[in-house]
């Protein structure tokens, strides 16, 4: 009985001694976790701080990608960053920032830049802003290119050492996307035929090859060509940019293997570069009855252009459509009178009279590619409203309908309030 | 008795050999290090007339883990956090240092604010424009259109001032909660978030509350009687209850007795001193009197 309990009492007791000395350790890192934050962030801004002219920041606000890359340029000093941006070329503007650890090491734009927090922004329409980011958590440090995520959509950006001021850059790229305006493209890629379809206003490249193999990815306009979102593999060739020549309309590159890469672009159908629409032209409208001269002329940023001419007060606001190369003429406001608004509405004559002061609804005018007496024609803007004519209809305050709007005479289509059965524009 | 020696042995061999294993020599060193910003103009002119004289932090560069990630926050403009800066210090810091003495405001003057640039906006069209959390933090959003409404007191009132002032009156809350008999007066009118719905956006006053938000809780009910009652004139207080006709301004006039009451008795301040102080500082910030950009440090 005693042996028996006193050999209990060692079993009991055995692992004690054999437990109490895992509490000993190896630390795996020289420094404390704290400190090697400290050290990593210190690195990266000193790598940031450090580069001559400063930065191209390939930007992709919200998390679906819907609309691409947009370039921006950013300098950094010890405590402020200077920002440009590809959408307000010859602006800069300058607001602190921050490197920080919360979400692991992060670059914080942290007081209000309106450029770079301009995806940020919400408002009362727009409560999640466009989704885009305006503090990055740092993935990797190299000398001349920083890897970063969005916060928030946790995107993909990269920071790339420039060689070229940031307001130089800024002007490029802005050059480089006016400019890109293929549709499609096609040419090889390692033997292999590639095809590629390509759509400006989101900015999105698909590529097809073999039997309905295809890949797809958003791309930014950089100062040189385009940049995909992240590298691409096409028939088995990893690409990640191509330089565009502009006046050959050809997009050359070189894959992480380093076979050349040539594609020849082209344009849509019908596709007419913004500046040609600028001119003298004749509106013929009422099924050919009645011709008036008009004039066609350009916005300063590129995207629009003024119709006057078909009534003596009223100018018309024409949007140019970069994907396609038309312009469209929608349902818009055109003046006011007697504290009510003048409306320039779509109507549907041949769907039974119709109208419309939805800016959804409105008319293309597409070039038919000639290039002697360039026409265009006219067609709906969509196919839940066959616009076929115009009218000007007066919109109360309140946002309800005042009627047709019947005068004076200098805010009148020759007299009329109607632009009846329009059939097209030809160049003088 | 051996069997006890024996048993005592053992463990205290266990002792022994577990004692014997805790060998870290502590440093006298932190790991803990902290990222260092360089101090701007703007913060040494807060340190002298924020953290100095109350220990209030004003935090205007953009905080990750102050900031509610439910909404899509931007960081506030810093010229405009430098001019709202001044206005809080002048408009509600020493109007509450005038009525109720430095010690006060140096007690339970909230001891930090948080700025964003925008609104927080929901899905529905509404949107907030600040917060007040555990008796200590103010949160103000819309730093950014500052500029566009400072100039005219109603908008620096209604988007601003009395938002500090409406958060203040929770933090006072938070410390000494406000009576019970409160909440009785219009008990049944609350409606929770339905606050800026039909039909409760409308004849609010007619019902016993002085705003539409007001509806929302017993608790925002009182921080709007206290703010609107203090970042208004008699004359408009007056036409309010007018509008509220008998019975509205009956049950209007009986909470804000309470209010009256609860400010004299828990905090010892007049609220018609109080009114005074803000109404006249508010409208100096309005008509460009008072400088918000200067920064020099005296």
């Amino acid at each position: 009985m005693k042996i028996k309990y006193s050999f209990l009492l060692l079993l009991a007791t055995m692992p004690l001694f054999l437990t109490s000395c895992l509490h000993d350790q190896e630390d795996v890192f020289d420094e404390s976790a704290s400190t090697r934050m400290q050290t990593y962030l210190s690195n990266a801004k000193s790598t940031l701080t450090s580069a001559e002219h400063g930065w191209a920041f390939d930007y992709y606000p919200d998390r679906k990608l819907s609309m691409g890359g947009v370039a921006y340029g950013v300098q950094f000093s010890d405590t402020a960053a200077t920002v440009t941006c590809v959408l307000a070329p010859g602006k800069k503007e300058t607001s602190y920032y921050r490197m920080t650890t919360d979400d692991g090491p992060v670059l914080s734009f942290d007081s209000y830049n309106t450029l770079m927090h301009y995806f940020a922004t919400p408002s009362s329409s727009q409560y999640q802003a466009y989704d885009g980011d305006f503090e990055f958590v740092i993935d990797s440090v190299g000398s001349d290119c920083i890897k970063v995520h969005g916060k928030r959509s946790l995107n993909t950006m990269y920071l790339r050492k420039l060689d070229k001021s940031i307001e130089q850059y800024t002007t490029d790229a802005k050059a480089m996307m006016d400019n890109f305006i293929l549709s499609g493209a096609t040419g090889t890629i390692g033997g292999t035929e590639v095809t590629a379809s390509i759509d400006v206003d989101s900015q999105w490249f698909t590529f097809d090859w073999s039997d309905s193999s295809s890949v797809s990815t958003a791309y930014i306009p950089t100062d040189k060509g385009v940049r995909f979102y992240e590298p691409v593999t096409i028939a088995g060739k990893t690409i990640t940019e191509l330089a565009y020549d502009a006046q050959t309309l050809t997009l050359t590159g070189t894959t992480t293997d380093g076979t050349a890469v040539q594609l020849q672009g082209k344009l849509p159908d019908g596709y007419m570069p913004f500046a040609d629409y600028a001119g003298q032209w004749t509106f013929k409208y009422d099924l050919g009855q009645k011709s008036v001269d008009v004039t066609l002329t350009p916005s300063e940023d590129g995207q629009s252009y003024i119709l006057s001419g078909l009534a003596k007060n009223i100018n018309l606001t024409l949007n140019y459509e970069k994907s396609t190369g038309r312009l469209i003429l929608a349902s818009q406001e055109v003046g006011t009178y007697n504290g009510n608004t003048i409306m320039l509405c779509a109507w549907n004559i041949a769907g039974g009279g119709k109208l419309t002061w939805s800016t959804q609804a409105g008319v293309y005018l597409t070039w038919d590619g000639n290039t002697e007496q360039p026409t265009l024609s006219f067609s709906p803007l969509s196919e839940s409203f066959q616009t076929d004519s115009f009218i000007l209809w007066i919109l109360k305050s309140d946002g309800s309908s005042g009627g047709q709007f019947n005068g004076p005479t200098d805010y009148l289509f020759g007299g009329s309030s109607r632009l009846r059965n329009l059939v097209n524009m030809v160049k003088k | 008795m051996k069997k006890y020696i024996l048993c005592l042995s053992f463990l205290a061999t266990a002792g022994l050999m577990l004692s014997s294993c805790s060998d870290d020599d502590l440093s006298d060193k932190s790991v803990i290090v902290t990222s260092e910003t360089e101090q701007t103009q703007f913060d040494k002119w807060l340190e002298a007339n924020f953290v100095n004289p109350y220990n209030i932090q004003f935090k205007y560069r953009y905080e990750h883990n102050e900031s509610d990630m439910n909404y899509y926050n931007v960081p506030a403009d810093y010229k405009q956090a430098v001019e709202l800066a001044h206005i809080v210090k002048y408009t509600c810091v020493e109007a509450y240092d005038e009525v109720a003495g430095v010690n006060f405001t140096r007690n339970y003057f909230p001891k930090e604010f948080f700025c964003t640039g925008t609104w927080e906006f929901r899905n529905n069209g509404t949107f907030i424009l600040g917060t007040a959390e555990g008796g200590k933090k103010i949160f103000l959003a819309g730093v950014n259109y500052l500029d566009e409404y400072k100039d005219n007191i109603n908008t620096l009132n209604h988007f601003y001032l009395k938002t500090i002032h409406h958060e203040f009156t929770h933090i006072l809350n938070q410390t000494k909660d406000f009576p019970r008999s409160y909440q009785q007066v219009t008990g049944s009118g609350y409606v929770a978030d339905s606050w800026s719905e039909s039909p409760y956006n409308e004849n609010y006053l007619e019902r016993g509350f002085i705003s539409s938000y007001s509806q929302h809780s017993a608790t925002e009910d009182f921080a709007e009687m206290l703010s609107m009652y203090i970042t208004n004139t008699p004359a408009q207080w007056n036409k309010w209850m007018e509008e509220a006709g008998t019975d509205g301004a009956r049950l209007l006039q009986q909470k804000l007795d309470i209010v009256r009451t609860y400010m004299k008795d828990s905090w010892n301040i007049d609220i018609d001193q109080l009114r005074n102080s803000v109404l006249d500082r508010e409208a100096k910030v309005a008509s460009g009197q008072i400088d918000l950009t200067d920064l020099t440090v005296k």
